[in-house]
């Protein structure tokens, strides 16, 4: 074979931009299978789990990973696949991840993510990071990757000018070459 | 088509002519794929990585280049050093018979990436699940799997947990799309992604350059030719610069069209080179009565002029009026049914991964020129 075996995109038209520069996250996060989990593990309330666990499952119909066959999705998560309209295979959601956005200290906003399983029984994210070892539900410390924002950000600084790149842009269209 | 849609690809037509056309396909053996493409591409990368070696330590080279002083020891630093690249399409004029013949190296913001490594890949997929191609079809695609490789290295032994920028001007759907291309390979390789616009980047009182947030660049993917960036106002900082450039500063030596009459000198005679020379040196015998014109800097076929004994046969016009020139002898692109075609031999690291054909009605290739997917079989 002259080709790989299997490809896939996992952002390409599902995921929106993140444009850059957001608060350092704590390396904490909540995970839950459900709403019933979450409101019972008391961290947030229940009206909460359910607002956050809604967010997450309209997550999960946007940009789950999309595959071809059952066999392919069903090789990366084990836990069952679902056809969807277009007559792709999508994972089935398992749980879902919290994280507490901003300063933290009241956690009234949060970054919501579906997670699936993936092989060997971890909760993994659409872009199959592992959050963290095992099936553990309530507050985990998660890999600082699965996070949408990096773990050790760019350091902070005053930013003098802009615009001095790109002017040729509009001279010249479209290079590559 | 459709499938392009829903991937977010916009750019499926130019100027309302068809970018891609699913209905044909080049065949080839896997022979040719292996003797004629495969085997040269590597062969000609590891001669363009012998002249970086050589130009780093020669004024000489580098003003041919016309590579502005102030950056010769950046380059120099970013070869020494070995900072990583990805990737660069080798454009080869090729009929299946005789060698295949190279015109050009776009080693630093190739085009048609996500064509050539991901749709391609599908296509093939999807004509044999439909049965319209027999099991055993290959294509010779291995593009995204090196290149997730590559951006596995890169998080590895460069950026580890920080973010990984990427850039593009703005107004571009094409070059949008070949950026998010890119950064969703860049997730799968496990990477922290941002975007920001060329036109974006700022500049502290430490001169570093900055995102929106005021926050420093650590690496930055870069869809923007480096003879921009160093023509234009930021370049004086690109020296002092800590962010680590994808691709690195020493790739501006090879996606020079100087680099073709370079070759020529270093390794003359070889099967897969055309006589090439710089426009103000004497040219060999070599290079005959009908020679192509090109600028030393410019992208998909821009001013580029077809002459014969003196007269102009053909000239694609274009806004790269201001660098130098090269002269190489005229190998014309083969013509298939009424199509110029040409065999984009993309490298990823330092590994031939694959080829994308383009084809034409004119002789001379350019951003409009059609996509056609290939397969190899027997």
């Amino acid at each position: 074979m002259k080709r790989s075996t299997t490809l896939r995109l996992v952002i390409v038209s599902t995921a929106p931009l993140v444009v850059s520069g957001c608060a350092e996250p704590s390396g904490q996060a909540l995970v839950y299978q459900d709403v019933a989990s979450c409101a019972k593990d008391g961290v947030v309330s229940e009206s909460v789990c359910l607002h956050q666990y809604n967010k997450a499952w309209t997550e999960h119909l946007r940009a789950a990973p999309r595959y071809d066959t059952e066999s392919l999705c069903e090789l990366d998560f084990t836990a069952g696949c679902q056809r969807v309209s277009s007559g792709e295979y999508i994972p089935t959601m398992q749980g879902f991840m919290l994280q507490a956005q901003g300063s933290a200290s009241r956690g009234s906003s949060f970054a919501v993510i579906p997670l699936y399983l993936g092989s060997g029984g971890f909760f993994r994210t659409g872009t199959y990071d592992r959050v963290s070892n095992g099936y553990k539900q309530g507050k985990v410390a998660v890999n600082n990757k699965v996070l949408s924002k990096p773990s050790k950000p760019s350091l902070k600084s005053t930013t003098m000018s802009r615009s001095g790149f790109g002017g040729r842009s509009a001279a010249r269209g479209s290079w590559g070459g | 088509m459709q499938l392009a849609d829903s991937l977010g690809f916009k750019f499926h037509t130019i100027n309302g002519a068809p970018y891609w056309d699913e209905s044909a396909y080049y065949q080839f053996t896997l022979s040719q794929i292996e003797e004629d493409i495969e085997a040269p591409t590597t062969e000609i990368h590891q001669m363009c990585l012998h002249l970086v070696e050589c130009a780093i330590d020669s004024e000489q080279m580098m003003e041919r280049l016309r590579i502005p002083d102030y950056f010769w020891d950046t380059i120099r630093r970013s070869w020494l050093r070995k900072d990583p690249h990805l990737y660069g399409r080798m454009d080869f004029s090729y009929d299946g018979q005789s060698p295949a013949k190279l015109y050009e190296y776009n080693a630093d913001t190739p085009t048609s990436l996500y064509e050539s490594a991901f749709f391609q890949w599908l296509w093939l997929e999807q004509m044999i699940d439909e049965q319209k191609l027999p099991v055993d079809s290959d294509q010779f695609n291995i593009i995204q799997e090196m290149l997730i490789e590559a951006l596995v290295l890169l998080k590895k032994h460069h950026l580890g947990d920080e973010p990984l920028y990427f850039s593009c001007s703005e107004g571009s759907d094409e070059d949008f799309g070949t950026v998010e291309y890119f950064r969703d390979c860049a997730v799968q390789a496990g990477l922290t992604t941002r975007f920001i616009y060329t036109e974006d980047i700022g500049i502290d009182r430490q001169g570093q350059f900055t995102d929106l947030n005021d926050m420093t660049i650590p690496s930055l993917f870069k869809l923007y030719p480096w003879e921009f960036m160093l023509s234009e106002e930021f370049g004086v900082y690109l020296p002092a610069s800590n962010t680590l450039f994808i691709e690195p500063p020493w790739k501006a030596i090879l996606s020079n069209k100087g680099i073709l009459p370079l070759l020529w000198q270093e390794f003359k005679g070889h099967p897969n080179l055309l006589p090439s020379y710089f426009e103000d040196d004497s040219p060999g015998d070599d290079l005959g009565r009908c020679f192509v014109k090109k600028p030393l800097l410019s992208r998909e076929g821009a001013n580029i002029t077809i002459m014969k004994s003196g007269k102009v046969l053909d000239f694609a016009d274009g806004p790269y009026q201001d660098s130098g020139y090269i002269l190489q002898k005229y190998h014309p692109l083969p013509v298939f049914g009424r199509s110029h075609v040409l065999v984009g031999s993309w490298v990823i690291a330092d590994r031939a991964a694959g080829i994308g054909i383009r084809e034409d009605c004119s002789p001379i290739t350019r951003d409009s020129s059609r996509f056609i997917p290939h397969i190899i079989s027997g």
